[in-house]
C-alpha cells in the first residue's frame, strides 16, 4: 500500500495579524521585488514577483521588511525536527522556488495514534498556526499528489484511486515543474493537468524532456518517489505522549526510566543491545532537545541506560529550559549489536572485571564527554610526540589494546627509562649553555629556574621523516639530564650545528621521575 | 584488661573505616589490606607494615629548603621562591612515585586496571602521561584509563566513581593547587568509598598547602640526587648508562593511628622498571654494575669524543 504522506505549504514569514499589510522584499533581477506577502497584502492584490515600487504604488502604507532566506531555511529545519514528533520520516521539499515551503511527512502506520489521517492533518495545521505559520495540509498516497493537494486543494484528503480525478482540474504548477516549462506549455495551450493527460506522451517528451512526465507519473503513483528523511531513522525507538506536558526534570527522569524499560523489552527478543541511545524531547512550542549517550559495548538493561541519562541530565542543570513543558518524549537506540546473555559472576574473573570497567567508562563518558575518557595507544612513529596518542575509551578499550602495546620494548633492568613519564603538550624553549658542535647542556634555564646539569645520558638522534609529512624539519639530539637536585629532564637540540643551522635551539620535551 | 583494649581498638578501627590489626590474621584480607614496599626503612614506619590499601593516601612535594636559583640576580627575592615555582621541579617525582605504586599494585593483581584522573591545568603544568614512558617505567599502558575532568569538582567525582569499581586496583588523582572543593568532607567521602570497595585512592597534591584531610597516610616526595645515594666507585662511567634507576626521597609525615617519628629524615628508594618493584639503594653497592652507574664526575663540557663505547675491560652486567 503506498504511503499517504501529508504535505503542507507554509509561509516562511510569521503571519501574525498585523495592522499594516506585511511584505518581505528581496533583491531579484536588478530590482527590489516582493518575496512574500501576508494575507492582508494578498487581499489587496499584491503578489510575489512584483517590484516593490509597483506594490508601494498600489498601497503606499505597506510594512516592508527584508527577506532572510538563510534564516528561513534554518527555521524550516527546526520545524522539520519538531515535526518528528509525528513520524521520524520528515523531509524538506527540494523543489520549492517561492516563499512557500513544503514539508513532507510519511505517516504510514502512524495515523491511528492521532485519531486518523484527517484529524492528524488538522492537528498539524492547528499547531503550526499556533506557532505563527499559515499552513495547509494535503494527505494522499503519493508525495506528488500530497504536495499538489496541499498547495491547491486546501487541506484535502485524496483517497487511493482518486488521484487522477483530483489532479485533473489543477493548474500545471501543481506538478512541481519549472516555471519556464509552465510558460512554454501555456503558449502551446496546455494550462491544466487534464490537458497534459489528454496529450500524447511522445511529443511531450521530445519537446520538454522526461521531467514533465516523470512528475506526472509520480503524482499518479505510476512512478516511484522516495522520501529522503532529514535525519536518519533510528534502529529501535519507543515514545510516549503526555496529555499534561512535563516540566520538572524529576518527572522527565522517571519517564526516561519507563521508556528504557519498554525499549529493553523490544530489544530482548532480538537479542541485541544498542551502543548509542538518543533521548529526544519535544516541547509544546516547537523546540526540540536531544541528548545522546554512547557506550563501549552493547547494552539494554534499563537501569544502566537510565543511569547514563541521569549523568547527562546532571551536566545540563545550568541551562535547562523546559518552557511550557515537553509533551512527547522518544528514546531511540542505534548501532544495535548482539549481546550474549550470561550471568555476571562476582568472583573476580577477568570478564566480570572487563564488564565493570566498561560500565565505569560509560558512566564517566556520559558526564565528562567521550573524549575526556581515554586510553593511550601506541602509534608507529619515531617522532616522540606522535609515538602515542589518546583515543576515546568508548571505542578503543578492547582486547586489541594489549597487542598494541606488546610490540613496544619491555623495560630494561637497572637502567633509567629511555622515555619520559610525562610529555609536555608543546616542547618549551629553554636557554642552554652547551659545547658546540654536539655537546649536551651544562646549564639551562627552564620556566625561570636555572638548573646545573650533573649527569647526562645520550645523545639519541631522531631525524625528521624524509617522506615529507608535516612535522619536525630538523634533526633532534635528545639528552636525558639529571641536575644537581636529582631532577631529570628530556631535552633536545633542534638542528645540527653547522649542517642544519648555525644557532641551534634547545627544547624541553618531557620529565622523568 | 587486654580484652577490653583489644575490643575497643576493633570498634574504633571500624568507626574510622580501617581494618583492625586482628583481621590481618585472616589470609585473604591481609593480602588486600597493605602493600609492603619491600624497603625495611619504610615498612617499619607504617603501622600495618605497608601502604594501606582500600584507603585514601596523599602525596605532597617536599618543601624546598633552598630557593631555586634564579637566572637574573636582580630578581632574587624570597617572594619568588613560591611553592608553585618549586612545584614544577618536584611534580615529576610525585608522578613517578604514584605510577610506581600503580605498577606495583597492577603487578600483584593481573586482572585489574588503574584510573588516572587529571585536569587541564595539571596537564598544562606538568605535561600529559606518555605511553612509551609508562611502558619503559614498568607500567602496562593498556591497563590504565586516563580521565581528564574539567575542574576539581569533576575530578573528585570521577575519583569517587572509580573507587566504586572493583576491577580497579588504584585510582590516582593528579590535582594541582588549592581548591575549595578539597574539604575534609570530600576527603572523607573518598576514603569511605575506597574502604567500601577495597580500591586504593592516591591524591597527588601539587602546589597545594597541606590542610586537614581524612587520608590514611601523607607523604612528602622529592627527587633523590645521585650524590645522596651510594658513594661513587670508579672514574669512567659509560655515558649511555650514567643516570641509573629512578629514585626518590620519601618521608611519611602523617598516618592515622600511628606516629611519624622519622618525618624529617627521608628514606631514599629506587625503582626497578623491569621487576616493577621498589629497591633499597645500599643493597646494590657491592655489585660490579654499580661502578658504571655511580660515576664521580659528569662527562660534559669536554670534547665530543667522550661518547665512545666502553672499552673491552669493563664488565657490563645486564639482568
Amino acid at each position: 500500500m503506498p504511503p499517504p504522506p501529508p504535505d503542507k505549504g507554509a509561509r516562511s514569514d510569521d503571519a501574525a495579524p498585523a495592522l499594516r499589510p506585511l511584505v518581505l522584499a528581496a533583491q531579484d533581477r536588478n530590482a527590489q521585488r516582493v518575496h512574500a506577502v501576508d494575507g492582508a497584502a494578498r487581499r489587496l492584490g499584491i503578489s510575489p514577483g512584483q517590484t516593490l515600487a509597483d506594490a508601494r504604488a498600489m498601497y503606499p502604507d505597506l510594512d516592508v521588511r527584508p527577506a532572510d532566506p538563510p534564516g528561513d531555511g534554518e527555521t524550516l529545519k527546526r520545524l522539520a525536527d519538531w515535526m518528528r514528533r509525528y513520524t521520524p520520516l520528515v523531509g524538506i521539499g527540494s523543489w520549492d522556488t517561492g516563499p512557500e515551503r513544503s514539508l513532507v511527512l510519511d505517516i504510514t502506520g502512524c495515523a491511528h495514534l492521532f485519531d486518523g489521517e484527517r484529524a492528524m492533518g488538522e492537528d498539524i495545521r492547528a499547531r503550526l498556526q499556533g506557532f505563527g505559520f499559515q499552513a495547509t495540509t494535503g494527505i494522499a498516497g503519493t508525495v506528488g499528489m500530497a504536495v499538489a493537494a496541499a498547495h491547491f486543494l486546501a487541506s484535502a484528503l485524496v483517497e487511493a484511486g482518486e488521484e487522477e480525478a483530483a489532479l485533473a482540474s489543477l493548474p500545471l504548477a501543481a506538478l512541481r515543474i519549472p516555471a519556464i516549462d509552465i510558460a512554454a506549455l501555456k503558449r502551446l495551450g496546455l494550462v491544466a493537468v487534464c490537458d497534459v493527460l489528454k496529450t500524447p506522451r511522445a511529443p511531450l517528451t521530445a519537446r520538454f524532456g522526461k521531467g514533465l512526465l516523470v512528475r506526472l507519473d509520480q503524482a499518479l503513483g505510476k512512478a516511484g518517489e522516495t522520501l529522503s528523511p532529514r535525519l536518519p531513522v533510528p534502529d529501535a525507538s519507543v515514545e510516549r505522549r503526555f496529555a499534561e506536558p512535563l516540566v520538572l526534570m524529576d518527572s522527565i527522569e522517571a519517564a526516561t526510566a519507563a521508556l528504557a524499560d519498554r525499549l529493553a523489552s523490544h530489544l530482548e527478543p532480538r537479542g541485541t543491545g544498542g551502543r548509542t541511545f538518543t533521548l529526544t524531547l519535544f516541547r509544546v512550542d516547537g523546540h526540540v532537545q536531544s541528548l545522546t549517550v554512547g557506550t563501549s559495548r552493547p547494552i539494554r538493561a534499563p537501569a544502566h541506560v537510565s543511569r547514563l541519562f541521569r549523568e547527562k541530565f546532571a551536566t545540563l542543570v545550568s541551562d535547562w529550559d523546559a518552557g511550557y513543558g515537553f509533551d512527547t518524549i522518544r528514546l531511540a537506540a542505534d548501532h544495535l549489536q548482539p549481546i550474549e546473555t550470561r550471568q555476571i559472576e562476582n568472583d573476580g574473573s577477568a570478564r566480570a572485571a572487563q564488564e565493570e570497567l566498561a560500565a565505569l567508562v560509560d558512566q564517566l563518558a556520559a558526564r565528562l564527554g567521550p573524549h575526556h575518557v581515554a586510553v593511550s595507544m601506541a602509534r608507529d612513529a619515531h617522532v616522540p610526540e606522535r609515538a602515542a596518542a589518546f583515543a576515546p575509551a568508548l571505542q578503543a578499550l578492547d582486547e586489541t589494546l594489549k597487542e598494541n602495546w606488546a610490540a613496544e620494548a619491555p623495560p630494561l633492568p637497572d637502567r633509567a627509562p629511555t622515555r619520559p613519564l610525562r610529555l609536555l603538550n608543546v616542547p618549551e624553549a629553554i636557554e642552554a649553555l652547551a659545547e658546540i658542535p654536539d655537546g649536551p647542556p651544562a646549564r639551562f634555564r627552564w620556566r625561570r629556574v636555572m638548573h646545573t646539569v650533573a649527569r647526562v645520558e645520550g645523545p639519541e638522534r631522531i631525524a625528521p621523516p624524509w617522506w615529507g609529512t608535516a612535522g619536525p624539519e630538523a634533526t633532534r639530539d635528545y639528552f636525558r639530564l639529571e641536575d644537581t637536585e636529582g631532577r631529570r629532564f628530556w631535552v633536545y637540540r633542534d638542528g645540527l650545528y653547522g649542517r642544519e643551522t648555525m644557532a641551534p635551539r634547545w627544547f624541553m620535551q618531557g620529565t622523568f621521575p | 584488661g587486654e580484652h577490653t583494649v583489644a575490643s575497643l581498638r576493633t570498634r574504633i578501627a571500624a568507626l574510622e573505616g580501617r581494618a583492625p590489626a586482628e583481621s590481618l590474621c585472616d589470609g585473604e584480607i591481609a593480602g588486600n589490606r597493605v602493600m609492603p614496599f619491600g624497603i625495611t626503612g619504610l615498612d617499619d614506619q607504617l603501622a600495618q607494615g605497608g601502604l594501606p590499601l582500600g584507603a585514601l593516601n596523599e602525596i605532597h612535594g617536599a618543601p624546598q629548603n633552598a630557593s631555586p636559583t634564579l637566572a637574573s640576580p636582580t630578581l632574587a627575592s624570597p617572594k619568588l621562591a613560591s611553592p608553585k615555582l618549586a612545584s614544577h621541579g618536584v611534580a615529576p617525582a610525585l608522578s613517578g612515585f604514584a605510577f610506581a605504586i600503580g605498577a606495583r599494585l597492577l603487578a600483584t593483581a593481573p586482572e585489574k586496571s588503574m584510573l588516572w584522573v587529571d585536569t587541564p591545568l595539571a596537564r598544562r603544568e606538568a605535561g600529559r602521561p606518555y605511553g612509551p614512558g609508562l611502558k619503559a617505567f614498568g607500567l602496562p599502558p593498556e591497563r590504565i584509563l586516563f580521565v581528564t575532568a574539567r575542574s576539581m569538582t569533576d575530578a573528585l567525582w570521577a575519583m569517587e566513581e572509580g573507587l566504586r569499581c572493583r576491577s580497579l586496583a588504584l585510582v590516582a588523582g593528579d590535582l594541582w593547587g588549592d581548591h575549595r572543593a578539597w574539604t575534609m568532607t570530600a576527603t572523607r567521602r573518598l576514603h569511605l568509598a575506597a574502604a567500601a570497595s577495597g580500591v586504593t585512592a592516591l591524591a597527588l597534591r601539587h602546589a597545594a598547602s597541606p590542610g586537614v584531610s581524612a587520608a590514611e597516610t601523607r607523604w612528602h616526595v622529592a627527587p633523590a640526587a645521585q650524590r645522596e645515594r651510594a658513594p661513587p666507585q670508579t672514574a669512567q662511567p659509560d655515558p649511555r648508562y650514567a643516570l641509573g634507576r629512578p629514585a626518590w626521597a620519601l618521608s611519611l609525615v602523617r598516618q592515622r593511628g600511628g606516629a611519624t617519628p622519622h618525618a624529617d629524615r627521608p628514606v631514599i628508594v629506587e625503582w626497578d622498571p623491569h621487576g616493577s618493584a621498589f629497591i633499597d639503594p645500599p643493597a646494590l653497592s657491592g655489585r660490579p654494575f654499580a661502578q658504571l652507574r655511580h660515576g664521580s664526575r659528569p662527562a660534559i663540557g669536554a670534547q665530543p669524543k667522550q661518547h665512545a663505547p666502553p672499552s673491552a675491560g669493563q664488565r657490563r652486567k645486564v639482568g
